[in-house]
């Protein structure tokens, strides 16, 4: 049999093998009624905070809504309490000013409107050894979706660190990413018009034109897009104690336009009780689809309804503490081609409004700032 | 006759067919007899060009016909029911006359399809639920890529089934894959599969057959729970020399039965390998990270030294190299990729001595050494980090075997040894990790046996077995205690124990009755009942659906009991028209305890204390196999239906982390109710066969979300209950087409193709369903192994 004759086989039967995964529709009966608590208290100078909401299915899906006028409140070392403050519906935020340290001991205890109340496991902040060195190399196939339909080429930023050789430690990566933003506002069926303080803009229904119609406008100034991870990134130093961790893949960051960008990593140090339960959570939403799967099991958290044992509230209350570098991300190792980041966000291409005058159109729009954009140049951006 | 030529003249006159024209019509007449007794066979059918309507006719009550044909190469087929139809070309270019004998379908000898040991023994054993498997069946069942699968061919048959394609081992009657003893000459098999479950890990040309009990076992046998796949190695031939071989698309293979002493002592040896991996990346380079290499090889020395004395020492070897996207990689060790190496290497020595007719005695020393590992290479260096783990099993046993008039009674010792390496990370030259090992586990099991099989009437016969089985956990090791009635963690440790080598740190032991009745309902059917005990001190601890090939072995502890199992099973069973056709009814129920499950979260590897890892609880499975197998004739195969159904339970505490699916019964992973096989083999003559199999069963159960959570800004999927839905049905049809000795001759040199289109429909079976979260959402997807027909051809060949 000839060789060409094999190899054309076996790689059908790789190919086989290696991309067969397809889109599902299941028919899932959602009656789940679930408390969630989300909070991470850092040592960074942010504002820290406890959201609070609740999971119920409304009409087959799942509705989160905000658990608003609760009392809460952190217990710091067992002695000293903190009432949080409602800063908007569900959101309770710590005072002004308040960091973690390293070694204090933390509990979050509330009681809802209804007059339930529930309490954490008590979490001591643990230490965090700071990032020794970030380093970037180029993948052509750096993110591949399940289906192997789609391919982004990617930077992977490495991250060298020394673990502490005296404890045990659990690490987690986050990264922020900061690109160059060149469109700052899309109209529907509408022109845009920039307000007199060059601050905000807005659209102009305009019957004219037709309904599906889009306008994208540049941006007046310098602006940038702020993208985050959407993974969870653990490890635990069980095998590596004391030793250098050394090339640890930290972020993909998606080559969609060539011009430089500014990375930050963070690493932050977990609790061995809160790295199981954020494991758990990403090996049964993250690692899945392989061929031995570990079958999901309900996630526990260590808030604790103190009249009802049995209510599972879901999330972790815990202390990080965290260290982090900014990483200038030059692309100058990138190849090949890449979709653009208009089109990366918005799935389709820019569409500018075509000029005219009197008076001179398109206008320049404003960088408004939000969650996802800033027209304040980032600290560790290169001209 | 050249049946060949045969069908191809077919082909080409069926082309033709409705142009061919009646020219010139001469007379072809003759009587048809059966063969034994030479009586005329009334309405045989006679048929020309396999045209019934034009061209074909009956015989009349004195076996006479005649028709008219054509001038011209012509097909004539003559059937009658019951009876082996007779096939021929014939160039008729005057008038004809020609008498033929068609031999009894019921005198044929049986082509073996699956049947207990021996003629009708289905019927008179008392034992149910054994299956007997001759590997030229095996051979002729279609195979996903030409490669003979003894698992696969299994799973044709009733209660064997699997999580899916890609599975790692079979589920016998809701066992689970460690719960089956497989055996290969008396060599234990650890890891039954090469490639993570896509092909059978044993020699195909070295096999000679199986037999597989899953209803009684006899009490020879021990160590699992569920069932016994008991492989014989091919005995070489001490006469004649022998080679066969093959080359498939996957693989190559070669085995020589070679003499070396005439009559004495002759010696098997049999290899396959696939290593053609390096060449994919030329084909696409989506595939340079793909890497997939077996190997297997079997060797066998069978002496007979006298009439007295035989000898027999084999050997066999297994090796796996393959790396995946579709595997997750070592958590905590940072790395590029993740590699899986795995090889078993085992040996055998057995002494057969007569003592006199009635007495033998048979002595068997076997090791077994099981060696997986796992790669993890290091960005920028060569170095890889090799998580390595190891199972050493030694046994000594000798049977005695006593033939009574009307009875035969076995008595026996057996005894193993274990050796654990549960694990062992080793650095290599890297920088990052630490070396570490987990304790080595040491254990003795003993066991001693006696098996009667004895008629007590001509109705009623009786096998009767009896094992006690005994098990020590043996140190060096450091066993803890934890405060009872707490849960068994890193919390609740209170004290700990200090073993030295050899010291017993804890036992267990137990009998293990075996019986099977059989009651003869006239001389074609019989009633059986069946009992079973099992007990289990070597199991595989995982969390994952089907386990990987790494997964950790552990022997029973002060902490992990035993799981015992109990299977009451009854079936009919019956032979219909002169033993052509053979009817089965079992029914079973049978209840496991200490069955193994694990928290949330339960992480193994490397872990010295994995019983605060793990929950035990108990299992259920019954069910109901139908099988009629057609044993003689030109059609042979079978079709089968099972219902079963298999649910566990763990319910060790109060708490969310003791207890799974809130303390209430679950399905198992591999609870799928109806399954429906049918297989069909159609020899058209010595050259030619086609055979086609069908296999439906339930999709398998998955944990869906009950709910889904707004958290860290991403929406995550909330699971509660466990395995609460299924995966979509599984069917697949496959075809099969042999050719053997394609030039016709009888010579030394013979020829055999095969061509296989596995998933002949190209179903789209599911493997397993999924939710991932990515980009903030949670999707669902399916993961499907053989998404697409795969043709495929082989050629094999036979020398002697």
């Amino acid at each position: 049999m000839s060789q060409s004759l094999r190899l054309i086989f076996l790689a059908s039967l790789f190919l086989v093998l290696d991309g067969c995964v397809g889109p599902f529709e299941p028919e899932l009966s959602l009656d789940a009624d679930l408390l969630i608590v989300e909070s991470m208290l850092t040592d960074l100078p942010e504002t820290q905070f406890v959201k609070i909401s609740r999971s119920r299915a409304v009409y087959g899906t799942s509705a989160t809504t905000p658990i608003g006028k609760a009392r809460v409140e952190v217990l710091i070392n067992e002695t000293t309490r903190l009432p949080l403050r409602e800063s908007k519906p569900g959101y309770y935020e710590l005072p002004e000013g308040f960091r973690g340290r390293v070694g204090e001991r933390y509990q979050l205890q509330f009681q809802t409107a209804e007059g339930v109340r529930y309490q954490s496991t008590v979490e001591t902040m643990p230490a965090v050894p700071p990032i020794e060195k970030l380093y970037d190399t180029f993948d052509d196939q750096g993110i591949v979706n399940p289906e192997r339909t789609k391919i982004t080429p990617a930077n992977l930023i490495y991250l060298d660190t020394q673990d502490p050789d005296d404890v045990r430690n659990f690490y987690s990566w986050t990264w922020t990413l900061w690109e160059r933003q060149a469109w700052c506002a899309s109209c529907t069926q509408g022109l845009y018009y920039l307000n007199s303080d060059a601050r905000s803009g807005i659209c102009v229904f305009t019957r004219s034109l037709p309904t599906n119609n889009v306008y994208d406008y540049g941006c007046f100034g310098a602006c940038w897009e702020i993208l985050r991870s959407s993974e969870t990134n653990l490890f635990a130093d069980i095998y590596t104690n004391g030793r250098p961790l050394t090339g640890r893949v930290v972020a993909r960051i998606p080559f969609y336009q060539a011009v430089p960008a500014l990375v930050e990593i963070r690493q932050s140090s977990l609790t061995p009780d809160a790295y199981r339960y954020f494991k758990l959570l990403e090996n049964q939403t993250q690692n899945t689809g392989s061929l031995a799967d570990t079958p999901p099991s309900p996630l526990v958290g260590n808030v604790r309804n103190l009249g009802d044992e049995h209510e599972n509230v879901v999330g972790y209350f815990t202390a990080s503490a965290t260290a982090s570098v900014r990483y200038w991300l030059d692309r100058q190792n990138t190849t090949g081609k890449f979709i653009g980041f208009f089109q990366a966000l918005n799935n389709r291409p820019v569409n500018p409004e075509p000029p005219s005058a009197p008076p001179p159109r398109p206008p320049s729009a404003a960088c408004v700032p939000s969650e996802t954009r800033t027209p304040i140049q980032p600290e560790g951006w290169r001209q | 006759m050249n049946r060949l030529l045969l069908f191809l003249t077919a082909l080409t006159l069926l082309g033709h067919g409705a142009s061919a024209q009646m020219t010139y019509g001469y007379t072809l007449s003759g009587i048809v007899r059966d063969s034994a007794d030479g009586k005329p066979l009334n309405r045989a059918a006679i048929v020309i060009d396999y045209n019934k309507s034009v061209t074909g006719t009956y015989t009349d009550a004195e076996g006479r016909f005649a028709i008219t044909v054509t001038s011209g190469p012509r097909i004539l087929v003559v059937r009658h029911v019951g009876y082996v139809p007779i096939r021929m070309v014939m160039n008729v270019q005057r008038d004809t006359r020609l008498d033929m004998r068609l031999g009894t379908v019921s005198s044929q000898l049986e082509e073996v399809v699956v049947t207990s040991k021996g003629f009708d023994r289905t019927v008179r054993q008392p034992l149910l639920g054994v299956s007997q498997i001759n590997i030229k069946t095996l051979q002729k069942l279609p195979s996903a890529m030409g490669e003979v699968d003894i698992l696969r061919g299994l799973q044709m048959l009733p209660g064997v089934s699997s999580v899916g394609e890609a599975a790692n081992g079979v589920n016998i009657r809701g066992g689970t894959t460690d719960q089956n003893l497989i055996l290969l000459d008396d060599m234990p098999i650890f890891n039954p599969t090469h490639m993570f479950g896509l092909f059978s890990a044993f020699p195909p040309d070295a096999v000679s057959g199986l037999d597989l009990y899953k209803g009684n076992v006899p009490a020879r046998y021990g160590g699992r729970a569920a069932s016994v796949l008991d492989i014989a190695l091919k005995n070489p031939s001490l006469d004649k020399f022998q080679l066969t071989g093959g080359i498939s698309l996957v693989s190559n293979r070669l085995t020589a039965e070679i003499p070396i002493v005439k009559e004495k002592l002759s010696v098997l040896l049999s290899g396959r390998g696939a290593f053609n991996d390096f060449l994919l990346p030329l084909a696409s380079p989506r595939l340079d990270n793909i890497k997939a290499n077996f190997g297997d090889a079997a060797g066998k020395l069978f002496w007979r030294a006298n009439d007295r004395n035989t000898f027999t020492l084999s050997g066999y070897l297994s090796k796996d190299f393959f790396q995946t996207s579709l595997l997750g990689s070592l958590a905590n060790i940072n790395a590029t990729a993740t590699q899986y190496d795995h090889q078993t290497l085992n040996g055998m020595a057995r002494w057969f001595h007569v003592i006199n007719p009635r007495l033998n005695v048979q002595t068997t020393a076997i090791i077994a050494h099981y060696v997986p590992k796992i790669l993890s290479p290091e960005l920028n260096s060569s170095n890889k980090v090799v998580l390595q783990q190891a199972l050493l099993q030694r046994q000594f046993k000798t049977n005695f075997n006593y033939q009574w008039t009307n009875h035969k009674t076995e008595v026996g010792v057996n005894a193993t040894h274990y050796r654990l390496n549960p694990g062992e990370l080793l650095p290599g030259s890297s920088p990052s990790v630490n070396y570490q090992k987990t304790p080595d586990e040491n254990a003795i099991e003993l066991a001693i046996h006696a098996d009667d099989e004895m008629s007590l009437t001509p109705e009623l016969a009786v096998s009767a077995g009896l094992r006690y089985s005994y098990f020590m956990n043996l140190g060096p090791g450091l066993v803890r205690r934890y405060a009872t009635g707490e849960a068994v963690d890193e919390v609740s440790v209170v004290d700990s124990v200090r073993y030295g080598a050899g010291q017993v740190t804890h036992s267990y032991g137990g009998f293990e009755p075996r019986l099977g009745i059989r009651y003869s309902v006239g001389p074609n059917a019989s009633v059986k009942f069946g009992y079973n005990m099992m007990r289990q001190y070597l199991q595989v601890v995982t969390n994952t659906t089907t386990p990987l090939p790494t997964a950790r072995w552990k022997t029973s502890d002060e902490h992990i009991r035993p799981q015992i199992s109990q299977l009451l099973s009854v079936g009919w069973f019956q032979n219909l028209k002169e033993n052509i056709y053979e009817l089965t009814l079992e029914g079973y129920w049978r209840t496991t305890q200490n069955v193994i499950d694990y928290k949330p979260g339960a992480d193994f590897l490397l872990q010295p204390y994995p019983e605060t890892q793990l929950l035990q609880g108990r299992s259920k499975a019954y069910g109901v196999e139908m099988m009629l197998a057609k044993k003689k004739g030109e059609l042979t195969g079978w079709v089968n239906y099972t219902f079963a159904r298999t649910f566990n339970q763990v319910n060790q505490g109060a708490s969310f982390r003791e207890r799974i699916n809130g303390g209430d019964w679950y399905r198992a992973n591999y609870d799928r109710p109806h399954s429906f096989n049918a297989s069909v083999n159609i020899n058209q003559g010595t050259h030619h066969s086609f055979s086609f199999t069908f296999a439906y069963s339930s999709g398998r159960p998955y944990t869906a979300p009950e709910g889904y959570i707004g958290y860290q800004g991403r929406i995550y999927p909330y699971y509660n209950e466990r395995n609460q839905e299924r995966i979509p049905a599984y069917h697949r049809l496959d075809f099969s087409w042999n050719i053997y000795s394609p030039s016709m001759k009888a010579r030394r040199w013979q020829g055999h193709w095969t061509f296989t289109v596995y998933n002949l429909y190209g179903r789209k079976n599911a493997y397993s369903v999924f939710f991932r979260t990515e980009n903030r959402a949670t999707k669902a997807y399916q993961l499907q192994i053989f998404a697409a027909p795969i043709p495929t051809l082989s050629y094999n060949f036979e020398f002697k």
